[in-house]
This record gives structure tokens, sequence and C-alpha cells, in this order.
């Protein structure tokens, strides 16, 4: 039968509420098959964004696990493997974040030493009078590396977080992070008195201008030659045993409770610039014990960063 | 259908056949960027120009606490002797702990919170004016010991049983030379000029062989808390025998009780 205009019409309005549901933008005149066939294709769509955005997940968490993953350590991508310096912790060793996680911490070659508690296993804790050595071996892999700076950092750890922590507490911690940093010093140079069975240490890494977190040293490096570079680290014993240049760095300023302290030493109030040194030998003893009261744990942290030869960061 | 429709339907067809592909082309295009921009973010980072290395985490040791109680263990020593009479033998107990005592804390003391061991030397210092014997007995807290304590706590007289752990006194160990040097500052020659300098006894082991360094440790109960250690020697102070008291009756020792962590400055062992 031949649809009259009002036929059609009448076709279109029956079946308004059924293309309502699939043809948002109604026009009234698209066929329900063309409809049907282009929300195919939006479905088509979203499918392959779904797709995309899984793919996209998948890859970021696989490159994550790469990093850890021995398959990961041994993929090279020919010139994509343009590191610009390689530090290792034996002589010829691989680079150090390609090491197996068990092994990749460097030693930090403290001997044991008489009068100072030994744990479990028979190894010296730390603690005044302690000292040793770390070894690093650095590499210019590129032509563009002139130098690398090292900077070096000792941390305590604690046994609970930052969370939850007053002000008062936050400000205590602080402190004895600044606590830590004086008393355990870095030095390039140490020597050994056989007689008196004394180490002295010379060469003080000073801090960088940049964070004064680290203590910092610049090594000149040339491209593809392996330089052994050793820093010795030490908990001085005494004030007294500090080289003059290190002695900048224990400031009583930093400790927290200076009036209960000059109470209990017996000091009148003065400004940390009229003590005498019998007084800083006092307040660094008592450094000394803050630190072994409130901090359990301490690590060893070491950047290696390759400079360009006007000193500055490489960047990737 | 007439032809013309027919071409015309054709027509659409087509034209929804190249929009389609346009789409899919489009999609795809995008795809490959991103795989594109994510390699080269992995060959990004795979380029670096600063590496961390970190030691493992070390253990700090608990500094060395000595405090000197009397053998109520609560409060600070209030060692005294008095008046020696012949044939007397003046007793005293004395503990040696690493918890402050109660009426030291609040002031500047210190809270250990972790697990520590540490020898220690306990130490007698005495003039040497009168014939006097000092004999060190290692203690330990019994209910059926001899050795009886009497103090008064709360208003009413108690009592606390102490035995000895060897029968025999601690064997000192003769410091006088070092002692004397480091307090004098002299060298062994001058000191012989000194008048009435002292002597000084060296206790750094006890037991029931004599034989066990004194140590004192602090552990963790089952609720994290600190248990601090004690121990309590008995200190006995008699004249010697076959002496003349006559030429002392009016003479004055000193005598001080000293106890200190083995805490000289770490040497490496070689």
């Amino acid at each position: 039968m031949k649809k009259t205009r009002n036929n059609r019409e009448q076709v279109f309005v029956q079946n308004r509420s059924k293309r309502n549901r699939i043809d948002r933008n109604c026009e009234g005149t698209k066929p329900l098959r063309k409809q049907l066939h282009m929300d195919r294709q939006f479905l088509l769509k979203i499918e392959m964004a779904v797709i995309v955005v899984i793919s996209v997940i998948a890859v970021t968490i696989a490159w994550f696990r790469l990093q850890d993953s021995a398959w990961g350590r041994e993929l090279t991508l020919g010139t994509l493997n343009a590191d610009y310096i390689r530090v290792s912790l034996t002589a010829g060793g691989e680079d150090v974040t390609r090491i197996e996680e068990g092994n990749r911490y460097i030693d930090i070659n403290m001997p044991n030493f008489y009068n100072v508690e030994q744990n479990d296993q028979g190894k010296t804790l730390m603690a005044p009078g302690v000292s040793g050595e770390l070894k690093l071996y650095v590499t210019a892999l590129s032509p563009n590396v002139s130098s690398c700076r090292i900077n070096t950092e000792c941390i305590p750890l604690f046994d609970t977080g930052e969370e939850g922590l007053t002000e008062e507490q936050r400000t205590q911690r602080e402190n004895l992070k600044k606590l830590v940093k004086g008393h355990i010093q870095f030095y390039t140079n140490r020597s050994y008195d056989p007689g008196t069975g004394i180490y002295s240490f010379s060469g003080l890494i000073e801090e960088s201008s940049l964070d004064n977190r680290y203590a910092t040293l610049t090594v000149p490096l040339v491209q593809n030659e392996e330089k052994p570079v050793t820093i010795y680290w030490v908990w001085f014993y005494e004030y007294t045993d500090i080289p003059g240049e290190g002695r900048n760095r224990t400031d009583p300023g930093y400790y927290y409770d200076m009036k209960n302290l000059q109470a209990y030493l017996d000091l009148s109030h003065k400004t940390v610039a009229e003590l005498t040194e019998e007084e800083r030998v006092l307040y660094y003893d008592y450094g000394d014990t803050l630190i072994g009261l409130n901090v359990p744990k301490i690590q060893f942290h070491i950047a290696v960063n390759a400079l360009d030869d006007e000193g500055s960061e490489l960047a990737p | 259908m007439s032809e013309k429709k027919r071409k015309t339907k054709t027509m659409n067809r087509n034209k929804l056949h190249k929009k389609a592909d346009r789409r899919k082309t489009l999609v795809l295009s995008v795809l490959a960027l991103v795989l594109m921009a994510l390699l080269g973010s992995f060959a990004w980072y795979l380029i670096s120009s600063r590496r961390d290395i970190y030691s493992r985490e070390e253990d700090v040791m608990v500094p060395y606490f000595l405090y000197l109680k009397n053998s109520t263990d609560e409060n600070s020593l209030n060692f005294s002797v008095g008046n020696l009479h012949p044939g007397q033998t003046i007793s005293h107990v004395i503990c040696v702990t690493n918890k402050i005592p109660e009426d030291e804390s609040g002031s500047i003391g210190y809270e250990i919170s972790r697990e520590s061991a540490f020898a220690y030397e306990l130490e007698l210092a005495y003039t040497e004016n009168l014939p006097v014997n000092y004999r060190v007995y290692d203690l330990k807290e019994d209910d059926a010991g001899d050795v009886v304590v009497r103090y008064e706590e709360g208003g009413s007289m108690r009592e606390k049983h102490f035995s000895r752990i060897a029968v025999s006194a601690m064997t000192p160990e003769k410091k006088d030379s070092i002692r004397l040097q480091e307090v004098f500052g002299m060298d062994e020659a001058s000191l012989a000029e000194v008048v009435n300098k002292g002597t000084y006894d060296s206790y750094t082991t006890g037991g029931a062989a004599g034989n066990d360094k004194l140590t004192l440790t602090t552990s963790l109960d089952t609720n994290d808390e600190v248990v601090y250690d004690k121990d309590f020697y008995l200190i006995e102070i008699s004249w010697k025998d076959g002496i003349d008291f006559s030429n002392y009756t009016k003479e004055t020792d000193l005598v001080e009780v000293i106890v200190k962590a083995l805490q000289p400055k770490p040497s490496e062992q070689h």
C-alpha cells in the first residue's frame, strides 16, 4: 500500500518514542536502521576508548614494575639506554640501580670497636667514637659529563611516621636531624696514628649551598674512566676531637630543651656565641645522649649528580 | 525499489562507511600517538643523570645510664658510715641500676625506650688513715635471705631480704696508679708527695664464680614497655685484726662509692 503523507506522519508519530530512545538528536526523518548503525559505531568508539585507557594504565604499571624486575634490568633499548653516569659499589661493577634489591646497599665499612655494644650478629652499633668509609666507583658515560657532585647525608630514622605528631614534636625531630648532621660528619681524608690508635680526619665535605641537608663533594671525571671515590664518615666521640672546621656544625642551638639542659649542667644562661669550649664539650655530650635516646636507626644516603663543564646538572 | 532510490541508498551507505572508516582511522591514530608518547616517556626515564645510593639501616646504641640507689631501689643512695667501734661491722646495701631514681625524675633524667646492655664498674675509693677492711658482696633479692634491710615506708617499718650470691667477697682490682693519675693529673713519681691520696678498689665481675661481668640491661616486655635492671651489693666495713684502737679514736676516713659504665673511647679491634 502506498503510504500517503498522512500515513507517513502517523508512522512517524507511532515510532517517535522508540526513536527518541535511540536517536537523541531526533530529527524525525532518519530511518531506524541508520540510527542503529550509528549507535553501534558510537558503542564501538566507547569500547576503543576503554581499551586505550586500560592499555595506558597497564603499560604504565608495567613500566614501573620493569624498574625492579630482572628482565627490565637486562632490557636494553639501544639508543634509548643513554645514561650520563654509572655509579658502582665495586670496581668495574654494574650500575647501582641495576643491582638486585638485596645487594644494592652501600657498605658503611665500620670495623668492630671495643667499648661499644654489639648486636646479635656481633656487629658494632652506631655510637659516639665510631667511624667508617663509603666507597663508590663513578664513570662518566657521556662526553658532556665533566664532573659529578656527590652529596652525602645521614638520615635519622624513627619508629613512627610524621602523622599525628604535634608541632613541638615536629620541631624536636627537625632538631634531631640537625644534631645528627652535626655529630656524624663526612671527610675526604683520614690518617691513623698506630702509636695512639687514633684516627684523625681532614677535608670536611662542606654543605651544599643549594640544600643544607647535604654535605657535598665535586669530583672531576673523564669519559669511560672509572673513578674510585672514598668518603670517610665519623661520629666524633668528644667535641674536642672535631677538627676546627667541623665544629661549626655542632651548634648547641639545635637542642630543644635548652632551659632544662642549662639547669642540669648548672650553666648560666648564655647565648651560643658566649659558650666556652668547656661548655660546648658538655653540650656536645648532651647532644650525643639525645641522639642515642631518640634516634633508633641511622641510614646513609649518597646522591651522585652528573655535571657539565659549567658545573650544571645535566637534564635527562 | 526504483533505480534512483537504490542508487541513493547505496550512496548513503557508502557515505556512512567512509565516515566509519575515517573514525576508525582517527581512533587508531590517537592510539598510536598515545603509545608513542608512552614509549618516549619510557625512554626519557631511562636516561638519568643522578644516582641515589643508600646504606642499610644501622642501629644506634642506647646511651649508658647508671644510678646509685639505696637498698629499696627507689631513691638515690645516701651513703654514710658513721662511727665504727672496735669489733663492729657496718653494712650497707646499695643498688646499681639504669632506672632513674624517683627523687631525680622530673629533672633532666632520661627515659630509655629500646633494648640495651652495657658493662659497668663498681668502685670504692677511700683514704687509708684507718686500718679498715672494705668488703663487697654480690647480692640477690631473697625473701629468705640473711641480709636484712629495714626501712620506713608509709609510716611503718618494713624489711627487705637479700642473700649473698657467693660466699666470699668480690675480688677487687687495684687501680691506684691509673686512677690517681686521672684524679690528680700527676706522673707517678709526683704522686708520692700527695698525702692521704687514697686507694681505689675496682669491681668489674661478680656472680657465683666471681667471673660474670657486671652488666645492666634494658628489655621490652610484651607491652613494649621498658624493663630496667638492678644489681644489689653489700658493703661491709670493719676494723682490721690486731690493731691498737687508741691510735684512731679521732681519725676519719673518707670513702666514696662510684659506679661508671665501661665506656672509654671506642677503639678499633684489630
